[in-house]
């Protein structure tokens, strides 16, 4: 591979760019320079023509501070000229200027400057000064700035002699922006060029080097650069560099909180896990009858517009809620853990639920066949054949309902009282003491469980195989219960079920009375009002995750054939990098983003497209966790032998990898679409004028006490998803081949 | 398969779209309603657009803007957001503003906005309608309206529980109410915060502050998480008293909640609903028409009204229901001191160490 002839082929190619980059960017870079010196040559004449009529010192005082009006962050200076001396003495102006002008005024440089003005000639300096404006700050500059000086003459009203002079400073900073964006453009060129060159060059399979150096290069822009500019905040107060808010984020106050949220991310977790295996087991391998209607209604609560479960279980549970007191007159608060972790619990089992059913459908029944017919009961094969075999899809479950459950902000904000998590106390630093610092400090915290429970995952799958599909698809399942066994499973789901679609009915019927709560009378007015109002909004949303969907789809898949089936340097630190942003308060995220892409080179703020590369991001760990689960159970001879057979990586992608992870590819894209319509607390940050969003209209209205107006938009929400998953079934056409059927034996 | 790529070329057609910014979006055709009267001043030709954040309730804000642009022909694209995350949002894009104006929130969070440089002075003709007790000296806000702060009962469950309607700040330290009182976390809302800084005015000193915040804290259920919440738990029932803000009970008490408002006797703080003009704003021109309208156009402020706020310019008008400020008594408040970071975190911080941590 790494031939002499190569390396040296190589370090040519990149050597010819990199000296024809370098070129191309310093001719840029100059032309642009004389332009923006004409330009400021032309702003200062501009100035200089607005100069008083009348020649005192009080009117001058009071002209030479408009400069600022006229150059953005520019300092004036008025020189009057000594006849006696024949030199210029300072008058009136910034004391920016004047300090600078002392330090220098005997540099050759400076002599030029006043000789030249002497002779009614303006002049630049060349080199640039730094000058301290803190000493008489604005807006536009307030620290000690590299700076350019130009002088001035003002000429007597017969046009013959200097009366005086004007020294100008432009600080760099608004004259060198473009340049600093020429600059950035160069490099993202030569990294480029050079990433390809290094991957035509070094490998044999060029394709997937392309394929994961894009992935690298998403991955870093839109992962680790904003998180960069959000932790550098976290490093800075009052600015200049400073431990101080790490030390307050590290306090008693805050790790007790951290605590709350591990103890409640564990609680949700197992709970959830354990619900979504009770689902998933009952639904793909039982002979349970009502298949397809319990499968809808397990994953409902995924499709919970944020707010809207808290305020339907306050409503029905709470203090004074419907059933807890009007119906059962108990008197116990719902506020606190135990609320909120029967909250989480009901809004977050549907990914446990999809993660491990996925996993449970691959699984090939002929080893379970021949555990029974090895005569173990029924309860040694599920316990020796069939737990084993799930267990990635069981522990990637918990992982990602944990995560959930420590980023989780909506339910918190409303159910928590005085139980305290890091999310809402992030949101507090953030929104109540304006303290972003602090904010992103204590998300980063949030961070460390995440990440340790995730190696931990990667580390202990990594050393088992749990290949199952190995290109003889058998066709049948087998049933693993015995009747009781399969009712009680019945039972219980159904229960939970009832549960669940209880807190839904109250957000439909609050579509049709005059206000939750208060006035239980019925009406229809609520769907006129919430339509005109929420049209734009229910568009721009649907636009957004319907642009979102599918490409969150193919790169998650992609993203986990790559990590899965290919070997390249940095998979590891690629793998953490893209399960990241799924661990982080979303109020972090919005943040973050509107900190990196502001700015040139990378403008996105206001546009539809930061929500969708938000979403994107945001989403891609559940896909990929789910691809990879998926295809840990595919012998990869399948796939192999297509490459043998002369199929390149997007061909084997195409054909045999996404065809084979079809449940896994759904379900990620279900997700994305549904989390993309459901999204509230990054997109708060990320919403402009003209891109908004349903679920801020939806706080909105509940904000206000419109439950009514709430709800329509919700039920709205709600069928929009479960219209477009039914959608995604038809379009992702169904495999025959690995289907199966279930037969009792 | 195909299907699903042909589906894929269609949403990469949209991308495009995605990235018109608000100010490229073809003007949404105006609902011009007939009956507008040609305005008297303003000048004629002018349209375009303005970016504004908002901290009003959304369908004040919606209403208010649409009449600005019927009127003048400015669009107004706004985003609504509270205080607190409008400050937070502002800071974030300091470096490239997405929008011109805030209208609306706390005048402790311009204050901060303020402090950190965020939004710029203007001097509006129209300001000198608006006393000085209500604007900044440095003209860097402007206040629009005051809401006090009060004690909101639910009487359906105040009469369940036997509890009589509080009339005092003293009132609410009584042990019948243990439990039944909530509030939001000063942490987390400007309107609590408030709380704090009239309990020190009235109480004189910051350790009085905290004993007082002590004994109310043993009869507070919960701190919320924003400041409006806990009157919403009033009106559905959920806690029998809150301490809220007076207009956002009083619109509660509209929508037909059994609900009474009681002022505190002692006197009360209140909040000066402001507008700023931020720092490096792209249309600074319509945001400066806008500001001046929001100051002078008498729609502007009857639909203000219609919120049951009460404006603080002169000879504003005022909505029957709401309570104005002069009906009640309320403490000498110094905003500048209340909004200073330093006093704001010192206060926030002792109420946190030695009320809020011990929960």
């Amino acid at each position: 591979m790494f031939t002499k002839k190569r390396i040296i082929q190589f370090c040519f190619a990149a050597l010819l760019f990199l000296s024809l980059d370098l070129w191309m960017f310093n001719t840029l870079s100059a032309n642009f320079r004389t332009y923006e010196e004409l330009r400021n040559f032309n702003e200062i004449a501009l100035f200089a023509q607005t100069a008083p009529e009348e020649e005192t010192a009080q009117a001058y005082e009071q002209w030479i501070p408009t400069v600022k009006s006229i150059i953005a962050g520019a300092r004036a200076y008025y020189f009057t000229f000594d006849e006696s001396q024949g030199l210029f003495v300072p008058s009136s102006g910034s004391e920016t200027n004047l300090k600078l002008w002392n330090e220098n005024k005997n540099s050759p440089e400076f002599k030029k400057a006043m000789e030249s003005v002497y002779y009614l000639e303006p002049m630049k300096l060349s080199g640039s000064y730094k000058a301290d404006f803190s000493l008489d700050p604005d807006i536009h500059s307030n620290e000690a700035i590299a700076s350019q000086a130009y002088f001035v003459p003002v000429i007597d009203a017969n046009g013959y002699q200097a009366n005086g002079a004007i020294m100008i400073l432009v600080p760099n900073s608004t004259a060198t922006g473009y340049v600093n964006l020429l600059r950035t453009l160069f490099i993202a060129a030569a990294v480029i060029f050079l990433g390809i060159m290094l991957v035509i060059s070094f490998t044999r399979d060029p394709m997937t080097g392309f394929m994961v150096l894009t992935l690298f290069g998403i991955v870093l822009v839109f992962i680790a650069y904003p998180l960069l500019e959000a932790i550098r905040l976290s490093f800075i107060k009052d600015g200049v560099f400073s431990l101080q808010t790490w030390k307050e984020t590290l306090s008693p106050t805050y790790l007790v909180a951290l605590w709350g949220s591990l103890r409640l991310g564990v609680l949700t977790a197992t709970i959830s896990t354990i619900v979504g295996f009770m689902f998933a087991f009952l639904i793909e391998r039982t002979s349970f009858k009502h298949k397809r209607v319990m499968s809808i209604l397990a994953t409902m609560p995924v499709i919970s517009p944020p707010f809207s479960l808290s305020l339907s279980i306050i409503l029905l549970f709470g203090n004074n809620g419907l059933i807890s007191k009007q119906l059962l007159h108990l008197n116990t608060s719902i506020y606190g853990l135990a609320g909120l972790t029967l909250v989480e619990v009901i809004g977050m089992f549907p990914i446990a639920f999809m993660t491990i059913s996925g996993v449970l459908r691959q699984i090939d029944s002929t080893v379970e066949d021949a555990s029974l017919d090895l005569s173990a009961t029924r309860w040694q094969t599920f316990k020796a054949i069939t737990l084993p075999l799930s267990a990635p899809g069981i522990v990637s479950a918990w992982l990602l309902v944990f995560t959930n459950s420590l980023a989780d902000f909506a339910n918190p904000l409303l159910l928590s009282g005085d139980y305290r998590v890091l999310s809402t106390e992030a949101y507090m630093l953030v929104t109540g003491r304006s303290n972003l610092g602090a904010g992103s400090a204590l998300s980063f915290l949030l961070l460390m469980p995440t990440l340790t429970a995730f190696l931990i995952q990667r580390q202990w799958v990594a050393k088992k195989s749990y290949v199952t599909v190995t290109g003889k698809p058998s066709t049948n399942l087998t049933e693993l219960t015995s009747k009781p066994v399969r009712l009680t499973l019945e039972t219980i789901s159904w229960a939970f079920i009832g549960f669940i679609v209880a807190l839904y009915l109250t957000i439909v019927a609050g579509c049709f009375v005059v206000n939750w709560g208060i006035d239980y009378s019925f009406t229809l007015a609520n769907w006129g009002e919430a339509l005109s109002r929420g049209w734009t909004s229910i568009r721009d949303t649907v636009t957004l995750a319907a642009i979102a969907t599918p490409t969150a789809g193919l790169l998650a898949m992609l993203t986990a054939m790559l990590i899965v089936r290919k070997k390249f340097p940095g998979k590891r630190i690629l793998e953490t990098l893209i399960m990241t942003p799924y661990a982080i308060p979303g109020t972090l995220i919005g943040i973050s983003y509107i900190l990196a892409f502001n700015k040139p080179p990378l403008l996105l703020v206001g546009t539809g497209a930061i929500i969708v590369i938000n979403y994107v991001i945001r989403e891609l760990p559940v896909g990929v966790e789910n691809g990879i689960t998926a295809l840990h159970q595919i012998d990869p001879a399948i796939e192999e032998s297509a490459a043998d057979l002369g199929a390149d990586v997007p061909t084997v992608f195409r054909t045999i990898v996404l065809p084979l992870v079809r449940p896994a590819f759904l379900s990620s894209m279900s997700y994305t679409f549904v989390r993309s319509m459901t999204a509230v607390s990054a997109i708060i940050f990320l919403i402009s004028a003209r891109w908004n969003h349903l679920t801020v209209l939806i706080f909105n209205f509940s904000e206000n006490l419109r439950f009514g107006l709430a709800s329509v938009l919700s039920t709205i929400l709600i069928f929009i998803v479960l219209f477009v998953w039914a959608l995604m079934q038809v379009l992702v056409k169904d495999d025959k081949l690995t289907q199966k059927t279930i037969s009792t034996r | 398969m195909k299907r699903l790529l042909a589906i894929l070329m269609v949403m990469l057609l949209l991308v495009p779209a995605l990235f018109a910014q608000g100010s490229s979006e073809p003007t949404v055709a105006a609902p011009a309603p007939a009956a507008a009267p040609a305005p008297v001043a303003a000048p004629a030709a002018s349209s375009g657009s303005v970016n504004a954040y908002t901290t009003l309730e959304e369908p004040l804000a919606a209403k208010l803007f649409q009449l600005f642009e019927a009127e003048t022909g400015i669009k107004v694209n706004f985003v609504r957001l509270s205080g607190g995350e409008a400050v937070a949002r502002l800071e974030a894009e300091a470096s490239n503003p997405q929008a011109s104006i805030w209208v609306g929130g706390v005048g402790l969070d311009h204050i901060t906005a303020k402090s950190k440089n965020l939004t710029t002075p203007y001097i509006s003709r129209y300001a000198t309608k608006t006393p000085t007790a209500f604007r900044d000296p440095d003209n860097y806000y402007i206040g629009l309206y005051v809401g006090p702060l009060t004690f909101v009962t639910n009487t359906e469950r105040a009469k369940e529980l036997g509890l009589e309607v509080p009339h005092s700040w003293a009132d609410l330290l009584k042990p019948q109410y243990k439990g039944y009182i909530r509030m939001a976390n000063p942490n987390a809302s400007g309107t609590s915060y408030n709380v704090l800084t009239t309990i020190l005015d009235i109480y004189g000193t910051e350790d009085k502050m905290i004993e007082y915040m002590k004994a109310l804290d043993k009869n507070i259920d919960q701190y919320a998480k924003s400041g409006s919440a806990p009157g919403k738990s009033v009106a559905t029932g959920e806690i029998p008293i809150a301490i809220g803000y007076a207009h956002d009970q009083v619109k509660l008490k509209a929508a037909g909640s059994p609900i009474v408002i009681t002022a505190p006797s002692e006197g009360t703080g209140y909040e000066l609903a402001s507008m700023s003009l931020v720092a490096g704003g792209k249309d600074s021109v319509n945001a400066k028409k806008l500001y001046d309208w929001v100051l002078s156009s008498p729609k502007a402020q009857t639909t203000f009204t219609e919120w049951y706020v009460v404006l603080v310019a002169d000879g504003a008008a005022k909505h029957p229901d709401a309570l104005a400020i002069s009906d009640i008594k309320t403490v000498v408040q110094d905003m500048a001191w209340d909004g200073n970071t330093v006093n704001k975190t010192r206060l926030l911080d002792r109420w946190t160490n030695e009320i809020g941590n011990k929960r």
